[in-house]
Protein backbone atom coordinates (compact mmCIF):
# COMPACT_ATOMS: atom_id res chain seq x y z
CA UNK A 1 0.00 0.00 0.00
CA UNK A 2 1.28 3.74 -1.16
CA UNK A 3 1.05 5.13 2.65
CA UNK A 4 3.30 2.48 3.94
CA UNK A 5 5.50 3.34 1.37
CA UNK A 6 5.50 7.12 1.92
CA UNK A 7 5.65 6.49 5.72
CA UNK A 8 7.54 3.47 5.63
CA UNK A 9 10.54 5.29 7.74
CA UNK A 10 8.24 6.16 10.31
CA UNK A 11 6.53 2.76 10.10
CA UNK A 12 9.66 1.13 11.06
CA UNK A 13 10.66 3.73 13.64
CA UNK A 14 11.91 2.05 17.25
CA UNK A 15 8.74 3.99 19.18
CA UNK A 16 7.08 5.74 16.34
CA UNK A 17 5.72 3.04 14.43
CA UNK A 18 2.04 3.03 12.47
CA UNK A 19 0.45 4.23 15.80
CA UNK A 20 2.56 7.15 15.67
CA UNK A 21 2.19 7.91 12.27
CA UNK A 22 -1.83 7.60 12.47
CA UNK A 23 -1.64 10.58 15.60
CA UNK A 24 -0.20 12.61 13.29
CA UNK A 25 -2.44 12.03 10.49
CA UNK A 26 -5.57 12.97 12.69
CA UNK A 27 -3.63 15.58 13.97
CA UNK A 28 -3.97 19.52 12.93
CA UNK A 29 -1.60 22.41 13.21
CA UNK A 30 -1.79 25.78 12.03
CA UNK A 31 1.33 27.74 11.13
CA UNK A 32 1.25 30.99 11.72
CA UNK A 33 3.59 32.76 8.87
CA UNK A 34 5.12 30.91 5.81
CA UNK A 35 8.80 32.99 6.03
CA UNK A 36 11.94 31.51 7.26
CA UNK A 37 10.38 29.97 10.36
CA UNK A 38 7.17 28.55 8.49
CA UNK A 39 8.88 27.04 5.56
CA UNK A 40 11.13 24.37 7.26
CA UNK A 41 7.82 24.01 9.30
CA UNK A 42 5.39 23.27 6.87
CA UNK A 43 7.44 21.36 4.58
CA UNK A 44 8.76 18.81 7.44
CA UNK A 45 5.10 18.53 8.71
CA UNK A 46 3.46 18.02 5.35
CA UNK A 47 6.69 15.64 3.93
CA UNK A 48 5.67 14.02 8.07
CA UNK A 49 2.18 13.43 7.05
CA UNK A 50 -0.16 15.62 9.45
CA UNK A 51 -3.48 15.22 8.97
CA UNK A 52 -4.14 18.70 8.77
CA UNK A 53 -2.32 21.96 8.21
CA UNK A 54 -3.68 25.51 7.85
CA UNK A 55 -0.74 28.17 6.12
CA UNK A 56 -1.59 32.27 7.43
CA UNK A 57 0.31 34.58 5.38
CA UNK A 58 -0.66 37.82 3.83
CA UNK A 59 3.33 38.81 2.54
CA UNK A 60 4.52 38.31 -1.31
CA UNK A 61 7.48 37.00 -1.57
CA UNK A 62 10.82 39.14 -2.35
CA UNK A 63 14.00 38.82 -3.86
CA UNK A 64 15.69 38.84 -0.25
CA UNK A 65 13.45 36.55 1.59
CA UNK A 66 15.11 33.60 -1.00
CA UNK A 67 18.09 33.31 0.58
CA UNK A 68 16.21 31.25 3.68
CA UNK A 69 12.48 31.16 2.19
CA UNK A 70 13.54 27.60 0.57
CA UNK A 71 9.65 26.94 -0.20
CA UNK A 72 9.96 30.02 -2.83
CA UNK A 73 12.08 30.48 -6.13
CA UNK A 74 13.44 33.36 -8.52
CA UNK A 75 10.69 32.88 -10.51
CA UNK A 76 7.71 33.94 -8.34
CA UNK A 77 8.81 37.41 -6.71
CA UNK A 78 5.48 39.18 -6.18
CA UNK A 79 3.57 36.07 -5.62
CA UNK A 80 1.53 35.32 -2.22
CA UNK A 81 3.58 33.01 -0.26
CA UNK A 82 0.61 31.39 1.32
CA UNK A 83 -0.49 30.56 -1.91
CA UNK A 84 3.42 29.26 -3.81
CA UNK A 85 3.72 27.53 -0.30
CA UNK A 86 -0.04 25.73 -0.49
CA UNK A 87 0.57 24.66 -3.99
CA UNK A 88 4.45 23.07 -3.45
CA UNK A 89 2.93 21.47 0.07
CA UNK A 90 0.32 19.56 -2.04
CA UNK A 91 2.82 17.93 -4.94
CA UNK A 92 5.28 17.17 -1.51
CA UNK A 93 2.05 15.04 -0.12
CA UNK A 94 -1.29 14.91 -1.85
CA UNK A 95 -2.60 12.91 1.57
CA UNK A 96 -2.38 16.34 3.66
CA UNK A 97 -4.99 18.30 3.76
CA UNK A 98 -3.29 21.84 3.08
CA UNK A 99 -5.99 25.40 4.33
CA UNK A 100 -4.38 28.46 2.92
CA UNK A 101 -5.58 31.35 4.88
CA UNK A 102 -4.05 34.50 2.31
CA UNK A 103 -4.29 37.40 5.05
CA UNK A 104 -2.95 38.68 8.47
CA UNK A 105 -3.83 37.53 11.31
CA UNK A 106 -6.18 39.80 14.39
CA UNK A 107 -8.25 39.83 16.82
CA UNK A 108 -10.87 40.11 14.55
CA UNK A 109 -10.37 36.62 12.67
CA UNK A 110 -7.71 34.96 15.07
CA UNK A 111 -10.67 32.89 16.93
CA UNK A 112 -12.10 31.83 14.15
CA UNK A 113 -8.76 30.16 12.74
CA UNK A 114 -7.51 28.90 15.72
CA UNK A 115 -10.53 27.39 16.83
CA UNK A 116 -10.43 24.65 14.06
CA UNK A 117 -6.61 23.51 14.85
CA UNK A 118 -4.96 21.02 17.61
CA UNK A 119 -2.03 23.20 17.81
CA UNK A 120 -0.64 26.75 16.51
CA UNK A 121 2.85 27.31 15.60
CA UNK A 122 4.19 30.72 15.73
CA UNK A 123 6.58 31.11 13.08
CA UNK A 124 5.84 35.55 12.69
CA UNK A 125 8.21 38.19 12.57
CA UNK A 126 6.93 40.72 14.89
CA UNK A 127 6.11 41.38 18.94
CA UNK A 128 2.36 42.62 17.99
CA UNK A 129 1.46 39.36 16.39
CA UNK A 130 3.54 37.17 18.44
CA UNK A 131 1.99 38.48 21.83
CA UNK A 132 -1.73 38.52 19.76
CA UNK A 133 -0.74 34.72 19.58
CA UNK A 134 0.40 33.83 22.78
CA UNK A 135 -2.88 35.67 24.38
CA UNK A 136 -5.27 33.80 22.22
CA UNK A 137 -4.04 30.11 22.69
CA UNK A 138 -3.87 30.76 26.28
CA UNK A 139 -7.42 31.78 25.84
CA UNK A 140 -8.40 28.78 23.77
CA UNK A 141 -6.44 26.49 25.64
CA UNK A 142 -4.45 25.65 22.21
CA UNK A 143 -0.63 24.22 22.53
CA UNK A 144 1.64 27.00 20.75
CA UNK A 145 5.06 26.29 20.05
CA UNK A 146 7.10 29.31 19.61
CA UNK A 147 10.15 30.28 17.71
CA UNK A 148 11.75 33.15 17.25
CA UNK A 149 15.34 34.48 15.43
CA UNK A 150 18.20 37.17 15.77
CA UNK A 151 20.98 37.08 13.81
CA UNK A 152 22.40 33.29 14.71
CA UNK A 153 20.86 32.94 17.49
CA UNK A 154 17.13 31.27 18.10
CA UNK A 155 14.55 30.43 20.45
CA UNK A 156 12.41 27.85 20.79
CA UNK A 157 9.85 27.29 23.67
CA UNK A 158 6.32 25.56 24.32
CA UNK A 159 3.36 27.60 25.78
CA UNK A 160 -0.10 26.52 26.80
CA UNK A 161 0.32 22.99 27.30
CA UNK A 162 0.04 20.95 30.97
CA UNK A 163 3.64 19.88 32.15
CA UNK A 164 3.43 16.72 34.33
CA UNK A 165 2.83 18.81 37.54
CA UNK A 166 -0.27 20.62 35.79
CA UNK A 167 1.57 23.42 34.81
CA UNK A 168 1.14 25.68 32.02
CA UNK A 169 2.91 28.76 30.60
CA UNK A 170 2.24 31.46 28.05
CA UNK A 171 4.84 33.93 26.43
CA UNK A 172 4.33 36.74 29.62
CA UNK A 173 5.74 34.56 31.55
CA UNK A 174 9.03 34.97 29.78
CA UNK A 175 8.35 38.88 28.68
CA UNK A 176 5.49 40.32 30.63
CA UNK A 177 4.64 42.99 28.35
CA UNK A 178 6.37 43.57 24.61
CA UNK A 179 9.85 45.64 24.34
CA UNK A 180 10.06 49.06 23.99
CA UNK A 181 10.06 49.55 20.09
CA UNK A 182 12.75 51.86 19.97
CA UNK A 183 15.27 49.56 22.01
CA UNK A 184 13.96 46.38 20.24
CA UNK A 185 13.23 46.88 16.88
CA UNK A 186 10.49 45.22 15.13
CA UNK A 187 11.03 44.42 12.18
CA UNK A 188 12.47 41.63 10.76
CA UNK A 189 15.23 43.69 9.37
CA UNK A 190 18.79 42.74 11.03
CA UNK A 191 20.70 40.19 8.95
CA UNK A 192 20.12 36.57 9.35
CA UNK A 193 22.12 33.88 8.76
CA UNK A 194 20.27 31.77 6.06
CA UNK A 195 20.08 28.47 7.70
CA UNK A 196 18.86 30.13 11.03
CA UNK A 197 15.75 29.79 10.29
CA UNK A 198 16.36 26.46 9.19
CA UNK A 199 17.64 25.34 12.14
CA UNK A 200 15.33 26.89 14.36
CA UNK A 201 11.84 25.47 12.25
CA UNK A 202 12.96 22.24 11.99
CA UNK A 203 13.23 22.38 16.00
CA UNK A 204 9.66 23.78 15.75
CA UNK A 205 8.28 21.13 13.35
CA UNK A 206 10.11 18.50 15.70
CA UNK A 207 8.41 19.81 19.06
CA UNK A 208 4.61 19.89 17.21
CA UNK A 209 5.64 16.33 15.77
CA UNK A 210 6.05 15.14 19.95
CA UNK A 211 2.98 16.63 20.74
CA UNK A 212 1.48 15.12 18.22
CA UNK A 213 2.75 11.54 18.84
CA UNK A 214 3.70 11.53 22.53
CA UNK A 215 6.89 10.58 21.59
CA UNK A 216 10.18 11.69 23.93
CA UNK A 217 10.15 15.47 25.64
CA UNK A 218 9.05 18.57 23.96
CA UNK A 219 10.30 21.69 25.65
CA UNK A 220 7.25 22.38 27.58
CA UNK A 221 7.26 25.26 29.96
CA UNK A 222 11.35 25.39 28.82
CA UNK A 223 12.97 27.87 26.49
CA UNK A 224 15.86 26.75 24.15
CA UNK A 225 18.57 29.08 22.78
CA UNK A 226 20.72 27.67 20.24
CA UNK A 227 23.87 30.29 18.92
CA UNK A 228 24.76 28.30 15.44
CA UNK A 229 28.02 30.27 15.95
CA UNK A 230 29.55 27.81 18.66
CA UNK A 231 25.91 25.27 19.26
CA UNK A 232 26.45 27.11 22.68
CA UNK A 233 22.74 25.66 23.47
CA UNK A 234 20.81 26.37 27.00
CA UNK A 235 17.81 25.21 28.12
CA UNK A 236 15.64 27.16 31.16
CA UNK A 237 12.56 26.42 33.20
CA UNK A 238 10.07 28.81 33.05
CA UNK A 239 7.29 28.68 35.50
CA UNK A 240 3.62 30.10 35.48
CA UNK A 241 3.99 31.55 39.27
CA UNK A 242 3.46 35.23 38.87
CA UNK A 243 -0.29 35.27 36.59
CA UNK A 244 -0.19 37.38 33.99
CA UNK A 245 -2.92 39.99 35.31
CA UNK A 246 -0.51 42.79 35.56
CA UNK A 247 0.46 42.56 32.13
CA UNK A 248 -2.35 43.97 30.76
CA UNK A 249 -3.43 41.01 28.99
CA UNK A 250 -6.51 40.75 27.60
CA UNK A 251 -8.41 37.63 30.27
CA UNK A 252 -11.47 37.19 28.09
CA UNK A 253 -12.43 36.19 24.55
CA UNK A 254 -14.09 39.75 24.51
CA UNK A 255 -11.43 41.67 25.50
CA UNK A 256 -9.05 39.65 23.12
CA UNK A 257 -11.51 40.77 20.13
CA UNK A 258 -11.49 44.57 21.28
CA UNK A 259 -7.33 44.32 22.03
CA UNK A 260 -5.08 46.70 19.74
CA UNK A 261 -1.78 44.91 19.57
CA UNK A 262 -0.30 47.84 17.28
CA UNK A 263 -1.18 50.40 20.57
CA UNK A 264 -0.11 47.29 22.87
CA UNK A 265 3.38 46.86 21.30
CA UNK A 266 4.03 50.85 20.95
CA UNK A 267 4.11 50.45 16.99
CA UNK A 268 0.81 52.50 17.17
CA UNK A 269 -0.28 55.34 19.00
CA UNK A 270 0.13 58.72 17.25
CA UNK A 271 -0.37 58.99 14.33
CA UNK A 272 2.58 59.85 12.37
CA UNK A 273 1.94 61.43 9.02
CA UNK A 274 3.46 58.23 6.48
CA UNK A 275 4.79 59.83 2.44
CA UNK A 276 4.61 56.97 0.10
CA UNK A 277 7.77 56.03 -1.80
CA UNK A 278 6.34 57.74 -5.31
CA UNK A 279 6.02 60.96 -3.49
CA UNK A 280 9.72 60.04 -1.65
CA UNK A 281 11.23 59.65 -5.13
CA UNK A 282 10.26 63.20 -6.39
CA UNK A 283 11.32 64.82 -3.37
CA UNK A 284 14.36 63.50 -1.91
CA UNK A 285 16.25 65.07 -3.44
CA UNK A 286 15.04 68.58 -2.09
CA UNK A 287 17.70 70.47 -0.06
CA UNK A 288 14.78 71.76 2.42
CA UNK A 289 14.02 67.96 3.67
CA UNK A 290 16.58 65.87 5.74
CA UNK A 291 16.26 62.22 4.81
CA UNK A 292 17.44 60.27 8.07
CA UNK A 293 18.05 56.83 8.15
CA UNK A 294 17.38 55.07 11.59
CA UNK A 295 18.66 51.81 10.26
CA UNK A 296 21.98 50.55 11.67
CA UNK A 297 24.80 51.17 9.99
CA UNK A 298 25.94 47.53 8.57
CA UNK A 299 22.34 47.42 6.63
CA UNK A 300 21.58 47.22 2.88
CA UNK A 301 21.08 48.80 0.32
CA UNK A 302 22.36 51.95 1.06
CA UNK A 303 20.96 55.37 0.52
CA UNK A 304 21.63 56.95 -2.64
CA UNK A 305 20.38 60.33 -2.14
CA UNK A 306 21.75 62.81 0.85
CA UNK A 307 21.23 61.85 4.02
CA UNK A 308 22.08 61.21 7.61
CA UNK A 309 22.32 58.22 9.60
CA UNK A 310 21.73 57.76 13.57
CA UNK A 311 20.82 53.96 14.32
CA UNK A 312 17.39 53.81 16.39
CA UNK A 313 19.22 53.12 19.11
CA UNK A 314 21.11 56.05 19.55
CA UNK A 315 18.58 58.33 18.04
CA UNK A 316 17.30 60.11 21.65
CA UNK A 317 20.74 61.09 21.91
CA UNK A 318 21.68 62.34 18.89
CA UNK A 319 19.70 65.30 18.28
CA UNK A 320 21.20 67.88 17.62
CA UNK A 321 22.28 66.15 14.29
CA UNK A 322 19.15 67.38 13.06
CA UNK A 323 19.56 70.60 11.64
CA UNK A 324 16.03 71.00 9.64
CA UNK A 325 12.78 71.19 9.90
CA UNK A 326 11.06 68.92 7.46
CA UNK A 327 12.11 65.33 8.24
CA UNK A 328 11.28 62.26 6.68
CA UNK A 329 12.44 58.95 8.70
CA UNK A 330 13.49 55.71 6.71
CA UNK A 331 14.25 52.48 7.46
CA UNK A 332 13.97 48.68 5.79
CA UNK A 333 10.59 47.90 5.89
CA UNK A 334 9.06 51.40 8.19
CA UNK A 335 8.39 49.90 11.49
CA UNK A 336 11.52 51.25 12.74
CA UNK A 337 10.71 54.38 11.24
CA UNK A 338 7.37 54.83 12.31
CA UNK A 339 8.71 54.22 15.89
CA UNK A 340 11.62 57.15 15.37
CA UNK A 341 9.18 59.61 13.99
CA UNK A 342 6.76 59.34 16.42
CA UNK A 343 10.01 59.91 19.30
CA UNK A 344 11.24 62.82 17.34
CA UNK A 345 7.28 64.21 17.12
CA UNK A 346 7.76 63.96 20.51
CA UNK A 347 10.19 65.45 21.25
CA UNK A 348 11.02 68.19 18.71
CA UNK A 349 7.03 69.24 18.83
CA UNK A 350 5.04 70.28 16.01
CA UNK A 351 6.87 73.19 14.50
CA UNK A 352 9.24 70.20 12.75
CA UNK A 353 7.18 68.52 9.76
CA UNK A 354 8.18 64.82 10.10
CA UNK A 355 6.75 61.97 7.89
CA UNK A 356 7.97 58.40 7.78
CA UNK A 357 8.75 56.57 4.52
CA UNK A 358 5.65 54.16 4.41
CA UNK A 359 7.16 50.57 3.81
CA UNK A 360 9.99 51.42 4.13
CA UNK A 361 12.80 51.16 1.50
CA UNK A 362 11.71 47.47 0.94
CA UNK A 363 8.38 49.40 -0.82
CA UNK A 364 10.79 51.07 -3.39
CA UNK A 365 12.50 47.51 -4.35
CA UNK A 366 9.78 45.83 -4.98
CA UNK B 1 30.84 38.39 48.69
CA UNK B 2 29.32 35.44 45.89
CA UNK B 3 31.01 35.88 42.55
CA UNK B 4 28.73 35.15 39.92
CA UNK B 5 28.81 34.49 36.45
CA UNK B 6 26.40 36.34 33.83
CA UNK B 7 26.19 35.07 30.41
CA UNK B 8 24.49 37.36 27.45
CA UNK B 9 22.24 36.74 24.91
CA UNK B 10 21.26 38.03 21.76
CA UNK B 11 21.65 41.96 21.85
CA UNK B 12 23.01 42.11 24.80
CA UNK B 13 26.17 40.93 23.63
CA UNK B 14 26.75 44.15 22.32
CA UNK B 15 26.44 46.16 25.40
CA UNK B 16 27.80 43.11 28.07
CA UNK B 17 29.80 41.13 26.24
CA UNK B 18 29.34 37.22 25.66
CA UNK B 19 29.57 36.72 29.51
CA UNK B 20 31.13 38.52 32.78
CA UNK B 21 31.92 37.62 36.25
CA UNK B 22 30.64 40.13 39.46
CA UNK B 23 29.93 39.53 42.92
CA UNK B 24 26.42 40.18 44.14
CA UNK B 25 24.23 38.68 46.29
CA UNK B 26 20.78 38.94 45.23
CA UNK B 27 19.73 38.78 41.68
CA UNK B 28 18.26 42.80 41.93
CA UNK B 29 21.84 43.82 43.21
CA UNK B 30 23.43 42.57 40.39
CA UNK B 31 21.08 43.89 38.14
CA UNK B 32 21.39 46.81 39.61
CA UNK B 33 25.25 47.27 39.68
CA UNK B 34 25.23 46.07 35.88
CA UNK B 35 22.75 49.03 35.11
CA UNK B 36 25.04 51.54 36.51
CA UNK B 37 27.99 49.86 34.56
CA UNK B 38 26.34 49.84 31.55
CA UNK B 39 24.07 52.51 30.85
CA UNK B 40 23.09 51.74 27.46
CA UNK B 41 21.24 48.90 29.06
CA UNK B 42 19.08 50.98 30.69
CA UNK B 43 15.77 50.25 28.48
CA UNK B 44 16.71 46.70 27.66
CA UNK B 45 13.96 44.48 27.57
CA UNK B 46 15.25 40.60 29.27
CA UNK B 47 14.39 37.84 31.31
CA UNK B 48 16.84 36.47 34.27
CA UNK B 49 17.37 32.69 34.64
CA UNK B 50 19.37 31.66 37.31
CA UNK B 51 20.99 28.20 36.93
CA UNK B 52 18.93 27.16 34.19
CA UNK B 53 15.56 28.14 36.06
CA UNK B 54 13.98 31.56 34.62
CA UNK B 55 12.95 34.00 37.65
CA UNK B 56 10.88 36.48 38.15
CA UNK B 57 11.44 38.04 42.15
CA UNK B 58 14.73 38.63 43.36
CA UNK B 59 16.53 35.69 43.93
CA UNK B 60 19.84 35.33 46.58
CA UNK B 61 22.98 34.05 44.53
CA UNK B 62 25.14 31.92 45.94
CA UNK B 63 28.74 31.60 44.99
CA UNK B 64 29.33 30.17 41.53
CA UNK B 65 25.83 30.77 40.34
CA UNK B 66 25.18 30.94 36.59
CA UNK B 67 22.79 34.06 36.03
CA UNK B 68 22.02 33.82 31.77
CA UNK B 69 20.33 37.48 30.64
CA UNK B 70 17.75 36.95 27.77
CA UNK B 71 16.36 39.24 25.35
CA UNK B 72 13.28 38.87 23.56
CA UNK B 73 13.67 37.96 19.80
CA UNK B 74 11.16 38.93 17.16
CA UNK B 75 12.79 37.70 13.53
CA UNK B 76 11.10 35.17 11.82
Amino acid sequence: MKLEERYARHYGLRDFGPQAQEKLQRGSILVIGAGGLGCPVLQYLTASGVGKIGIVDNDRISLSNLHRQILYDSTQIGEYKAQVASDRLKLLNPLVNIQTYILYISPENAIELIEGYDIVIDCTDNFSTRYLLSDICMLLDKPLIFGAIFEYEGQVAIFNKADERGNQTTYRDLFPTPPNPLDSPDCNESGVLGVLPGVIGVLQATEALKLLTGVGNPLVNKLMIINIKDYNTVIVDISPKQRVSDSFAPSSLAEFEDFDYAVHCGIKGNNVPSISSQEFLTIQDSSKVLILDVRNTHEFPKLQCKHIQIPLSQLSDSLQQIDKKEIIVVCQEGKRSQAAAQMLTEKLGTSYSIRNLEGGLSAMTL
Amino acid sequence: MMSITIKSYGSLVDVLGDTLTHKATNTDALIDDINKAFPKLKNSSFVIAVNNTVIKTNTQLKQGDQVALMPPYSGG
